[in-house]
């Protein structure tokens, strides 16, 4: 394994009466693309403000490559940020903010223009060095904040809810944007969201957070389809949760007892008696009404471009979501058969109630 | 109905409009009389008046000297209200309220009081009465009024543009002048005409801590001792015009930055 750029380690910070993160520890490889995903108020943005050196944590150490920078001050810090509402400088035209950090470093005018041309050019902005900030787009305005930030060719840049304000054809397209451009600069890019999708797209490593801890850290594709808790199964996309109870062992299956029927699990289950279970809607498949025991009937469909969204109750009102690429022979109402692969049957312990 | 009740506010408007601006209107019509009485009957035209009073060294000095304490006492009240307001908005310190409270107390306190006090306390350290003590006078009775105009503007998109110079290398001084004051510059130069016209209309304080030198509110004064004259409605109606050109100016001057 390749060593660390950026490492954080046994991070907290506490408020008086307040917990904003505990024990967080990641190590961050060189051109990593990061996403930090989790509710508000889970600590992802005080994490990215610690790293920025805008916060000093209460607890534990940030060391970035090779060098502990938990109290360097965000100027002497290889990293920069974009922030949330771009903070550009309105007095100031397009170039004069891209080529500012330049111009801090005290690097010759020369440098300065030609570097400024660069970074425009980067985010697609050539020949806009000229125009004020007032006459630019958000898109346009985000661009900026981006050839900003990497024109002083930061190790680490952090985004802190970039597309946030942006509208949401904009926003796909910034995404790629974005990916295009952490490949071209070969910086680590900590990017920070509440939105999953772009969580999943742009990071090759995600990290779910909630209530100041993280909750999960991997490949967007394992955190998607064996997250390591029940928090992150249900924030990460739609799910169906059930209560189960644990009837044995069955080869490498564990059989659960739910008020739908008995699904079988492939995951690994050590704990008690009572479980939650959880899969997710794509996983459910429909199948012929002998090939399983378990049976719904049909309340609910909306159709979704790329997918229908159907509901389904069983015993005892227990309502399941199920997402199929086409429902065109299922009418409401309509009695089913559902199967769940044991690979997409996940379990978790019960909710403390 | 609702005819008459128009007609009722155009005219309350009208009355009040004319309360106000009658007497100036009074003062600068008589200041056109041709005779030594600034009183009915006006016999006018005439420029006489104007001429007498730009051709009075003592005047004239005192104008120079009026704008000179104004400048000087707005620039340390808007230096100092906007050091003290930076402060105050970007560092949770406690007494913040005190701290507010004890900035703006001095605009609650009488002119009369400041200057007198003023007047004790510079006596005792042993500076006479002088410009440099009125300039401090004005520059105590502004800072309130800046101090309070230029937080009041303070909004939190400027400390995030700050945190961006930062952030970008710029040193606490440069992220202050090359972001912040920028930023600011609608409520600093608001704030230093707020302060120069408070300034140039002064009496109480510029009369008590001036001796020889005096400014030209104080001017006025004296040479109305000698009784009324048109020379003295010339004068009151140049000072009137200043403080409208400076006003105008201040006003277009915010105007166009917003556009921008």
């Amino acid at each position: 394994m390749t060593e660390a750029l950026l490492s954080v380690r046994a991070l907290g910070m506490s408020y008086p009466g307040h917990v904003a993160l505990s024990d967080v520890s990641l190590d961050i490889a060189p051109g990593s693309y990061l996403t930090l995903l989790g509710p508000s108020g889970s600590g992802k943005t005080t994490l990215l403000s610690i790293l920025g050196g805008f916060t000093a944590p209460t607890a534990g150490e940030v060391w970035l490559d090779g060098q502990d920078v938990t109290r360097m001050r965000p100027a002497d810090r290889p990293t920069t940020t974009v922030f949330q509402d771009y903070a550009l400088f309105p007095h100031m035209t397009v170039g004069r903010n891209v080529g500012f950090g330049l111009r801090m470093r005290r690097l010759p005018a020369s440098d300065v223009a030609a570097q400024v041309a660069s970074a425009l050019a980067m985010v697609g902005l050539t020949g806009k060095a000229d125009s004020p900030i007032s006459a630019l787009s958000g898109g346009q305005r985000q661009r900026v904040a981006l050839a900003r930030a990497l024109a002083v060719k930061p190790k680490v840049l952090l985004l802190d809810e970039p597309l946030g304000a942006l509208d949401m054809h904009l926003r796909q397209r910034m995404q790629d944007e974005l990916w295009r451009l952490q490949r071209t600069a070969g910086a680590v890019f900590i990017h920070v969201t509440h939105d999953q999708d772009e969580a999943m797209n742009l990071g090759d490593t995600v990290v779910v957070l909630n209530g100041g801890r993280i909750e999960d850290i991997g490949p967007p594709q394992r955190v998607y389809q064996s997250p390591r808790t029940a928090f992150t199964a249900a924030f990460m996309g739609e799910s169906n949760a059930l209560k189960g109870r644990v009837l044995g062992r069955d080869g490498g299956l564990t059989l659960v007892e739910t008020a739908i029927g008995v699904l079988a699990s492939a995951a690994p289950w050590e704990g008690g008696n009572q479980v939650r279970v959880m899969f997710r809607p794509e996983k459910v498949g429909i199948v012929v009404p002998d090939a399983s025991p378990l049976r719904l009937r049909v309340t609910g469909r909306s159709f979704q471009g790329a997918h229908v969204k159907i509901w389904a109750t069983g015993p005892q009102d227990t309502e399941i979501l199920i997402k199929l690429p086409d429902a065109a022979t299922l009418s409401d109402q309509a009695e089913i058969a559902i199967s769940v692969p044991p690979d997409a049957v996940l379990l978790y312990p019960p909710e403390v109630s | 109905m609702t005819q008459v009740m128009r007609r009722v506010a155009q005219g309350y408007v009208a009355i009040v409009v004319g309360f106000i601006f009658l007497p100036v209107a009074v003062l600068v019509l008589f200041s056109f009389q041709a005779g030594r009485l600034p009183l009915p009957p006006f016999n006018g035209p005439s420029l006489h008046w104007y001429g007498a009073v730009l051709s009075d060294r003592g005047m004239m000095t005192a104008l120079a000297t009026s704008l000179v304490v104004g400048a000087m006492a707005s620039a340390v009240a808007t230096v100092l209200g906007f050091l003290a307001a930076y402060g105050v908005a970007r560092h949770s310190i406690a007494w913040r309220g005190g701290i507010e409270f004890a900035m703006l107390v001095p605009a609650s306190v009488s002119y009369l009081i400041v200057g007198l006090g003023l007047s004790v306390f510079l006596n005792g350290l042993g500076i006479r009465p002088s410009l440099a003590a009125v300039t401090i006078g004005h520059a105590v009775v502004t800072l309130p009024i800046t101090f309070s105009l230029i937080l009041s503007q303070m909004e939190p998109a400027h400390v995030q543009a700050e945190n961006a110079a930062r952030d970008l290398s710029a040193s606490d001084l440069e992220a202050l002048l090359l972001v912040t004051v920028p930023l600011m510059m609608p409520a600093i130069l608001a704030a230093f005409g707020i302060a120069f016209s408070l300034s140039w209309d002064e009496f109480i304080i510029a009369f008590l801590l001036t001796r020889f030198e005096v400014t030209l509110p104080v001017e006025i004064w004296t040479s109305l001792r000698s009784g009324l004259s048109p020379f003295i409605n010339a004068a009151g109606t140049l000072i009137f015009l200043i403080s409208l050109v400076i006003f105008l100016a201040f006003v277009f001057g915010l105007r166009r930055r917003a556009r921008s």
